[in-house]
């Protein structure tokens, strides 16, 4: 196109945007005020005068609004961090016996993921809150192994209570620290040896295994077990059963998606690989984690990020069962003050962040594992 | 060569394996080769011994075919196939008045006839598959809407049920199609300011989930623009769930885009064709063939995201089921209901997807 011809376009479609935005900015002022709606972010500050039905953040009628949508964030968050880890970890196993070589184990994942990919995520929202909905109640609950128990109202399950003050967690840091130097040392000692790898998996054990005992001593931890007394639990802790059908949903059916990245990430190796390594004496195991599995997770890391950007976005169904997670907490927000315009774009950079950081965090493990493999 | 050659002959020599191996032989060696196998094939005849005599007494011998009431569905301890049959009207037509359901059955039939054109129509012809979806989503909305050739006009606001999922679904596609080509375009622009504004768009509501987009449509969207352009919730959640579609396919197209050779463009534009004749005629259309199956798995996503505007109060095929089984009595039987929901979605999800493997199979059989 002719350079002047292109300057034209361009300021033309400039203008127009720039005279649209006025037009709507101007139009939303008119009717906003038509319609006693109040105007900017104010209403953050204000109380909301509504309770949430789950929130892990000590909530009241009295708070806020920006303490109401961060009660809501942080259920987003958890909503989406447990569908993400529970469909990453089905999501394995299934491409696992996918990629097993096993006829029949390929046809019953195939069956899986036909069915649960092809039907709407909604549609199967409502199907596991019908099934809790039809739970018993709890003085029939369903017992699993007397730890657990699962009702119309809820899931009870053990919970850990930990008595921790502010010098219990320095000196849990100091020796966490401490340790993990110390084993980094042993560590680097070890560099020479040809097992190196198993050496720090071991290593990397220990640590763990040494912090949870120093946590467990120093903070004098008490697993509580819920019981039943009178008509209720107690002890314990609870997971409402809008939350438990929205985790079930969100994660059976993104284990379908992520059973088939990381399936068609492990096809994508060439043959040639395995018995390459094969060739050299590698046992099967070894063949698969060392060889195949390095290789498969650099195809499948992009799509995965993008799966679980598309989780984090999907934790807003839970405004279809009434659980609270951010959006139908501002979905409640727009009902009480009017203000959607503000509401919904705050909604909107909120989800555009935890996106961009997924993203983000995707590309960031992306770049290191390529890099190793290019070193 | 001639050691590779003599190598081949002698293979030659050997007899062919057998062409037709019987099922039972390949059944032995295809799926029952190792050990492994033969353990995990006894351990689900176990199961499927042990479940299917419980699953054959609830869905056809304890089952309930006719009852007027849920009362006789409860003290059958099988399925209540009843309630389908009770409530079927509102689960597939939702609000659509009943005397004129007739029309939006007739809807569905034209829409399965356009499905079965497509098949007919092959990859090779995308503009005659385009003309025909154009044409369906015509005869439909005149069925649907009426108020033409004698038909009593019913606003969308009563629409409902499974025509409804498919109206909207295939608004979307239509309306998304094209504004995901312009979308790609932009983006792929020598012009900075289009460049800069496809790239704001496509990555904005990619970012965010389709309900905020949703929302934006039914709650927002009436605030923002004068009341004498104002169109019906039906028409403004179309809109939205076009452009959130749009805004993927762009995405895919714009990929298509890439893959096409740069001696296409140059071979076209030495033959005399202008800029726009060489988009039309030569790159579009090897873009659009090329990206068939990431396409329709966009087409299938979008199908299923038609549910998602039960959330933003339209009366689709989900929310007339849940309203069909309502709070009270038949609520025991959602597993029916939903058996019936899930069907529905895997034969059309399932069509779709043999339809882009058979678009696909075109140009591959071309070339």
């Amino acid at each position: 196109m002719k350079p002047r011809l292109s300057t034209l376009v361009q300021a033309a479609l400039v203008i127009a945007l720039v005279l649209i935005a006025a037009g709507i900015v101007f139009t939303a002022h008119e009717n906003l005020r038509r319609q006693n709606i109040a105007t900017g972010f104010g209403f953050l500050f204000s109380r909301t005068g509504w309770d949430l039905g789950a929130s892990l953040l000590p909530h009241s009628t009295n708070d806020p609004y920006w303490w109401t949508f961060l009660a809501g964030l942080l259920n987003t968050i958890v909503l989406s961090v447990a569908c993400i880890a529970f469909a990453t970890l089905f999501g394995l196993l299934l491409a696992l016996a996918a990629s097993s070589g096993s006829r029949i184990l390929a046809a019953l994942t195939s069956f899986y993921v036909w069915i649960f990919r092809n039907t709407p995520i909604l549609v199967q929202v409502f199907f596991w809150y019908h099934v809790t909905r039809q739970l018993p109640p709890v003085r029939q609950a369903i017992s699993l192994l007397d730890v657990g128990f699962i009702s119309i109202r809820g899931f009870y399950v053990p919970s850990l209570t930990l008595a921790v003050g502010w010098e219990d967690v320095a000196t849990i840091v100091v020796i966490g620290i401490v340790a993990a130097l110390s084993l980094a040392w042993l560590d680097h000692r070890n560099r020479a040896r040809h097992d190196h790898g198993r050496v720090r998996w071991v290593l990397a054990l220990a640590w763990i295994g040494f912090m949870i005992v120093a946590i467990a001593v120093l903070t004098r931890a008490d697993v509580s077990l819920p019981r039943l007394q009178g008509f209720n639990f107690v002890g314990g802790t609870y997971l409402s059963p809008e939350f438990c059908a929205l985790v079930v949903a969100i994660a059976a059916y993104n284990t379908a998606f992520v059973a088939e990245i990381v399936r068609a990430g492990i096809r994508s190796i060439p043959r040639g690989q395995a018995e390459a390594a094969r060739l050299i004496g590698l046992s099967e195991g070894r063949i698969f984690w060392k060889v195949i599995m390095p290789q498969a997770l650099r195809v499948a890391v992009p799509p995965l990020t993008n799966q679980y950007i598309s989780i984090a976005k999907s934790s807003s169904l839970a405004i279809a069962i009434g659980y609270t997670d951010l959006f139908s907490v501002g979905a409640v927000a727009i009902n009480h003050t009017g203000q959607s315009i503000e509401i919904i774009a705050v909604l909107m950079v909120i989800y555009l962040a935890i996106s961009t950081g997924i993203s983000a965090a995707g590309n960031w493990y992306n770049r290191r594992i390529l890099a190793r493999v290019l070193r | 060569m001639t050691l590779l050659t003599s190598c081949s002959l002698a293979h030659k020599k050997r007899s062919p394996p057998q062409a037709h191996a019987g099922v039972l032989h390949r059944l032995r060696t295809d799926w029952l080769a190792t050990p492994t196998d033969q353990v995990l094939a006894i351990v689900l005849l176990l199961v499927a011994a042990y479940a299917l005599p419980g699953l054959i007494r609830w869905a056809f011998v304890d089952s309930v075919l006719f009852a007027d009431s849920a009362a006789a569905c409860r003290e059958a301890s099988g399925a209540c196939w009843a309630v389908i049959r009770q409530r079927f009207r509102v689960i597939a037509f939702g609000l659509y008045p009943f005397d004129q359901q007739w029309r939006a059955a007739l809807a569905l039939g034209v829409v399965l006839l356009a499905i079965g054109g497509t098949f007919w129509a092959g990859a090779d012809r995308l503009r005659l598959i385009a003309a025909i979806w154009v044409i369906t989503a015509a005869v439909f909305i005149t069925l649907m809407g009426g108020g033409v050739f004698g038909l009593a006009p019913i606003p969308s606001d009563r629409w409902g049920g499974l025509p409804l999922s498919l109206y909207v679904f295939l608004g979307t596609v239509l309306l998304g199609f094209p504004l995901a080509i312009a979308l790609a375009l932009g983006r792929t622009s020598q012009l900075w300011a289009i460049r800069i504004f496809c790239t704001a768009v496509i990555e904005g509501v990619r970012a965010v989930p389709l309900l905020t987009v949703l929302f934006c449509a039914a709650v927002v969207a009436p605030l923002l623009v004068p009341g004498w352009f104002n169109p019906a919730k039906t028409y403004r959640v179309i809109l939205a769930m076009a452009l959130f579609y749009a805004c993927y396919q762009a995405e895919v197209i714009r990929g298509g885009l890439q893959g096409v050779p740069r001696g296409q463009v140059e071979a076209a534009l030495s033959l005399g064709l202008n800029r726009a004749k060489t988009l039309l005629l030569i790159v579009l259309p090897q873009a659009l063939r090329t990206t068939i199956p990431a396409t329709m798995n966009l087409v299938v996503v979008a199908l299923k995201d038609t549910s998602m505007v039960v959330i933003v109060g339209l009366f689709d095929f989900l929310a007339s089921a849940n309203t069909a089984l309502g709070s009270d009595a038949w609520a025991p039987f959602y597993r029916e209901v939903y058996l019936l929901i899930v069907a529905v979605f895997l034969v059309l999800t399932s069509t779709l997807t043999v339809l882009g493997r058979w678009l696909d199979r075109g140009p591959m059989r071309r070339d």
